[in-house]
Order: C-alpha cells, then structure tokens, then sequence
C-alpha cells in the first residue's frame, strides 16, 4: 500500500517548508533512513529522513517550491502502484493544502466561532467606503451623527457636499443625499487617478539572509576604498584569439583577469590577506573566489592554488562550478577558504562599479566590459579597445600605494599577457 | 548481580529494539504534526537503560529530564499510555496533560519527565531522603546530561547527598553534547565523572553503549547506596544519533561522526552477541523483529484512536492547589 508523505513539520515553530533539494528521484527505492530531501524550515535547511520503505513513486513538491505543512510532498509505495486514487483521495480528504486538526468526537464544535467573525459585516462596509473618491483635499469634515447614519446607509462622504460652517456634512446632507450628484461632482474638480497600491512579499531565503548578513558585517566592519584604472585590451584581445585556436581551448577573459589577479597577488601578498583583531594574516596559497549570479542571489565557488594553474584549468573549473551553483549542487567546501574575489559585469555591459569586499578577504575586484574607444596612442587618436577595473580595499590591511601597486602588476600583465610567462 | 544468561541478551535486544522503533514512530508522527510541541528522542542511549533495569530491585525509583520516553517503558508502563501522552490523548499517563517532557508514573517507580535542565537533580535526591528518612529499602537512580551536569543545583545536590549518605546513584548520560555544543567547547576537561572527586563521592566513567558494561558499574553503585554508603556518580559515555530535539539541523557534528558511533551501536553488539553465541536463529530475530514492529503499530492505533481530554479537566487535574487563581476561570 502507498504512503503519502507530507511536508514535514521539522521544528515546533514551523509552519511552511521548502523543499531545498530532493536528493531522491521517481523510481528510486527508498529504505528507512534514507534522506528523502533536504527542506527549508524557519530555522535552518534540514535533512528529512524517510520513515517507509518502497520506490519513490510521485514527487508533489519540485526542487525550491514551497508550501505549508501537511501538504502533499511524495508517494512513497510499491512499483507500478497506481497513484491517480491516491492523488484524487488526498485531494478529496485534504482541501487547500492543509488538513484540518482530526475530527474525534470532541462534545464542542470549536470551529463555529471562527466562522462567525470571519462574516463580520462591519469589514465589508469599510472596504466599500475607501475606494470612489471625488473629494479633492482626501479629509472629510463631518459630523459624527452625519458620519454614522453615511455608514449605515453605504454612502461615500467624499461624495457628499456639505452645508454646515466651513463645508462640514451634517445630518440632513446625508439624508438629502443624491447618488447622482456624483458625476457632477466630478466634473467639477480635476479626475482623481485611482489605483490600487500593493505589493507582494516573500520570505527571505536561507541564502538571501546569508547575503544579506555577510555583505552587511562586510561594509560596516571594513573601511572600504576604491582605486579604479582603465586597461588596454588590444593585446589580450589579440592573445586570446591564438590560445582559443588551440584545439579544444576555450578560454574567457575572465579567466585572463582571475589568473593575472592570482600572479599579481603573488607579488603583492599584502593584497592576499585577512585582518584579525589583533594580527594580520597573509596567505602564502593564493585562493580566487569567483563572484556566481544565481537565480535570488549569488554564491562564490573558489579556484583553488590558482596561481599554478592555467587559464584553460581555471576556465574549465569556473564553468563546471557555476553550473553547479545554478542548480545549488555546490558543496559549502567549495565556497569556503578564498583569499581574493574577482566579480565581473562586463557581460551585461557594464563598464565599472565597485563590490563589497567578500570577507575573510582583504580586497575584490570589479571588472567591466571592454569597450571599444577612441583613445591616444603616440600623440594620435585611435581606435582602442579598454577594460575598466575598479579594486575594493579592507583600509586595514591595504593601503593606497599597496593597491595601487597590485593594480599596476595586473595591468600589465592583462596588456601584455605574455608576460605572466616570465 | 543477577546472572547475565541467553535470556538477558534476548530481552536486551527485544526492549531496545522496541524502544528505538518507538522513538523513530514518534519522530514519523511528529513531523505530520501528531505529537506536537517538543520532542527529544533516546536513539543510540538505550543501553544505559538497559543495563540499569537488569541490576534495580522493585522499590527502586528513577528520575530523568526531558528525554524520557523510554524509561517508563522499561519500568512497565503501558507504552500504549505512553504513545497517546505525546499525542495529548485522554488514555495517556497524565490524560494528556503532559506530554512528551512529562511522563509520570509513581505507581511505577517513575519520578519524571523534568523539562527544567539540572532540576530533577536535587529532586532524585529528595525521593532518596524520604527512602531513608522512613527507612524504606530503594535507591533512586537519578538521571541527567552533560549538560545539565554544569549546574549549581548539582554541587548542592552532591554536597547533602555525600553528607547524610543518601541512596542515589547519580548517573550522567553523557552523550557529548549539551544540545548543540560538545563538552569539549564547555569544559576544561571532558571526564565529568571527575566532579566527584571534590564531595570524595565514589565516581568514575562507564562505556555506556554496552548494556553489559552499564550493568556492572550500576550494580556496584546501586549496592553500595542500599549498605547505607551514599551516593556514587556514573559518567556513562554514550551517543545519540538524533537531533538534540526535532529542530535540530545537527551543524555542530559530522555525518561521519555519528556512523562511527553506529558501528558500536548496542542494540547491534548485543545481536552480535545472540549471534555468535548461537542463542537465536535467523528465523526468530526476524519473527522479533515483526513483532516489534506491530507492537509499535498497535500502539500508534491506540493513541490514534484514542479521544482527547475534555478541556473542563484542565481545571480538575492540573493543579494541586484548590483556590489556585487560575481555577475561578473554571
């Protein structure tokens, strides 16, 4: 017999999951204890283990829905079950998701309060009240007696004219009151454009509050300053298109800029570096952490000892981990230990911005699009091609002329890419 | 001691069994929101309380904190009574009044079920005085964790109960981490057995993941209480596999962690045991085994089955106090 299994209720405050990652897929066979999914709660992502055994027959919830709990997650039964009447009969015996508390045979019947407030007729009548509106200056002056008999009666006080002192609606106003003086009214002053505002919320993401702390802790802890620098591309251009006739090479220049940055920081350590309280720790191994778009946030996968190796390895690593990243498959150990971030925007043609430096680093870099320019060479104006990079610093670790020389190392081994040979 | 026979290693394996399955039962219904409120389950400690079980003597008491679910069970509650409590039911040990942190029973020896950390420690103390006090013969077996073991009401505790030679045996199960901090993060040193050493209370550390091992110190201590010599301290090191309660998402330990301790898990060293020494076959472990599993149904039915209290006995069974404020609500 099939079992349905439901969000699970994982901490006593819980109220909605979401399913983070189903480690499980249709036809698998599932023992007790298996891990079924990792689901989101309130508090943290937590492993749901499964308390039947049998094949995984349905899956309800895909990987990053949400819903309450109790709701339908999985059909755990055996092979070839049918579950179309399984389906149809949580639906028939489960409205809407969530399974009212069992029916026994309490004596009270506690829902029929509820029921009785959830009618309140009060509510209604002001819901009507707010939205026609032909009074300009949006207060109405009224007496309460005129107020009370214009709520009685559904009447719109914004529509009403008053003959009291100063324009205040007294009593006869609203019982003389004419549905059809609205159009009137209305013609007289300027339309009033109505619309409805409104907006929607959703519950912040396990990652999106990671973001939001770190980046936070980051700009307030940190002083940050930011030294910008333009580069020329024409050599890098020129080099690349060799490597990628290299068969089976493919190499970005992003790859170009995270293996430059990786020399340079070699040669500048004080660059690769982490502040503590009460010391300072340069990195001997150099670690580039590559800044991933995802969809509702970003993650930074790290390259490894980037500076031993070589841009086809450094290309091919970023790729595999960012496709990764997109369908969350990353493992926290590999976002974990860089020494330095590069984050690039040059895709969406953006040609420079700063970044806030993803601690324990000391510094980010921020590169932009090339774009094609006039620009001086040898005293003539020229077609060029440049690359704008803007380096964000932690002040206690890097000063001014520390970054600016790093910045100088790149340049010039990103315009002259041969030279991170020697 | 009595012996420990073929007999002794078949219901150790048969009750740990049960307890573990009734604890997973537990865990299955409290995440389709059955058994609501906290939960906090004994999976992977069952051999501390196997061991104590094979060595008590009728008037013996026990007293625990919150993960209690199991010990009634071993001391003969109806596990049934036991099932419908966690789901707040009518049949259950307090009606339903309890729940999970609060199973009690006098009738069997069983003084709780304390959901205050370190507060049944000078309560277990509290049923030995009486014991001695009105010179009945039982000692009481006075349960707590490693975390609870840093709170001042144990020094109290240990300071009287040395003093006028109480029969308690104070037994810290010591499964390595106060909820999510491991005692290393806590103390200077891990053998909290050591605590005794200042009260010159008799004390040392017990392998708490074998039952024989558990039996053998507990019988040791439990006797010297009975002689009139006090109390004695118990660091039995054991683990468990699950959360701290269900909303424990487990950071604070590595997956490997645990698989190391479930290779010396008890309930699979006591099967090695029936195993190897031929006391059972194939056939009748499995036949257990399906008993076991039906007894835990049976029990899951019963509470399922079971009405929920009226709301009128909030008023009548809550509170010993006859005007206590509360109850002019009535």
């Amino acid at each position: 017999m099939a079992e349905i299994i439901t969000m699970p209720r994982l901490s006593d405050t819980m109220t909605e999951g979401v399913v983070a990652q189903w480690l499980k897929k249709v036809g698998d066979k599932i023992s007790e204890g298996d891990i079924l999914a990792e689901i989101e709660t309130d508090k943290a992502t937590m492993e749901f283990e499964s308390f039947s055994e049998g094949m995984l027959l349905y899956i309800g919830l895909k990987d990053g829905q949400s819903a309450p709990v109790d709701s339908l997650l999985a059909i755990i039964g055996e092979e070839g079950e049918d579950i179309d009447t399984i389906l149809k009969e949580f639906k028939a015996t489960a409205p809407a998701g969530s399974k009212a508390p069992e029916v026994t045979k309490t004596p009270e019947a506690p829902k029929a309060p509820e029921k009785v407030t959830e009618i309140a007729p009060v509510k209604a009548a002001e819901t009507v009240q707010v939205p026609v509106s032909a009074n300009t200056s949006g207060r109405v002056i009224a007496s309460p007696l005129a107020k009370k008999i214009a709520e009685e009666k559904g009447i719109n006080l914004n529509t009403v004219s008053g003959t009291g002192e100063g324009g205040r609606i007294v009593k006869s106003d609203v019982e003389n009151y004419v549905p059809t003086t609205v159009s009137a009214a209305a013609s007289v002053s300027a339309p009033i454009v109505s619309g409805t505002e409104s907006f929607e919320e959703t519950p912040n993401s396990q990652m999106r509050k990671t973001i939001a702390r770190r980046l936070a802790e980051s700009k307030f802890t940190a002083p940050h300053y930011y030294l910008m620098l333009e580069i020329n591309m024409d050599n890098a251009i020129e080099s690349r298109k060799l490597i990628n006739e290299l068969p089976d090479t493919k190499v970005s220049f992003n790859d170009i800029v995270v293996k430059a940055s990786a020399m340079a920081l070699k040669k500048h350590p004080k660059v690769n570096s982490q502040w503590f309280d009460d010391r300072t720790r340069i990195n001997h191994h150099v670690n580039v952490g590559v800044a991933v778009a995802v969809e509702d946030g970003l993650v930074v996968p790290v390259i490894r000892f980037t500076d031993q190796k070589s841009m086809t390895q450094i290309g091919a690593e970023v790729k595999d981990m960012a496709v990764r990243a997109k369908s969350k498959k990353l493992t926290p150990a590999e976002m974990d230990g860089s020494t330095f971030t590069v984050s690039n925007l040059g895709m969406f043609g953006i040609s420079e911005f700063t970044s806030i430096i993803n601690q324990p680093n000391s510094a980010i870099l921020s590169v932009g699009a090339i774009i094609e320019k006039p620009v001086v060479k040898n005293g003539q104006i020229v077609v060029g091609n440049t690359m704008k990079v803007t380096l964000a610093c932690d002040h206690r670790t890097v000063d001014g002329a520390t970054g600016a020389a790093f910045l100088q190392t790149l340049k010039q081994f990103i315009e002259n890419p041969v030279t991170m040979l020697a | 001691m009595k012996k420990i026979t073929k007999e002794t290693y078949i219901n150790w394996y048969k009750d740990m069994l049960f307890w573990r399955k009734f604890e997973d039962k537990l865990a299955a219904l409290y995440i389709q929101q059955k058994v609501r409120g906290f939960l906090h389950l004994y999976n992977g400690q069952e051999a501390v309380l196997a061991g104590a079980l094979h060595v008590m003597q009728k008037n013996d008491k026990m007293i625990t904190a919150y993960r209690n679910h199991v010990q009634p069970i071993g001391l003969g509650v109806d596990p049934k009574r036991i099932m419908a409590e966690l789901m707040g039911k009518d049949t259950g040990t307090s009606r339903g009044m309890g729940g999970s942190m609060h199973i009690f029973s006098p009738e069997h020896n069983f003084y709780g079920g304390h959901g205050i950390v370190g507060g049944q420690i000078p309560l277990g103390a509290g049923l030995a005085f009486a014991d001695k006090y009105f010179g009945r013969d039982g000692v009481t077996l006075t349960y707590f964790g490693d975390g609870a073991a840093r709170q001042g009401s144990l020094h109290e505790t240990f300071n009287m109960a040395i003093n006028w030679k109480l029969p308690v045996v104070f037994i810290c199960e010591n499964n390595g981490y106060a909820m999510g901090t491991s005692v290393s993060r806590t103390s200077n040193h891990e053998d909290i057995w050591k605590l005794g050493l200042g009260y010159e209370m008799p004390c040392g550390p017990v392998d708490g993941m074998n039952p024989v091992k558990v039996a053998e110190a507990m019988d040791e201590a439990i006797k010297r209480a009975r002689r009139g010599d006090g109390p004695t301290l118990l660091d039995i090191k054991t683990y468990r596999y699950r959360g701290h309660s269900m909303s424990d998402a487990q950071k604070y330990r590595t997956k490997e962690e645990v698989d190391e301790y479930r290779k010396i898990d008890p309930i699979s060293q006591v099967l090695a045991v029936i195993k190897e020494k031929k006391y059972a076959t194939d056939k009748e472990i499995a036949s257990w085994d399906q008993d076991i599993k039906d007894k835990v149904e049976e029990c899951q039915k019963f509470a399922e089955e079971s009405p929920y209290p009226d709301k009128q006995l909030l008023y009548d069974i809550v509170y010993e106090q006859k005007d206590y404020p509360f109850l002019k609500h009535r």
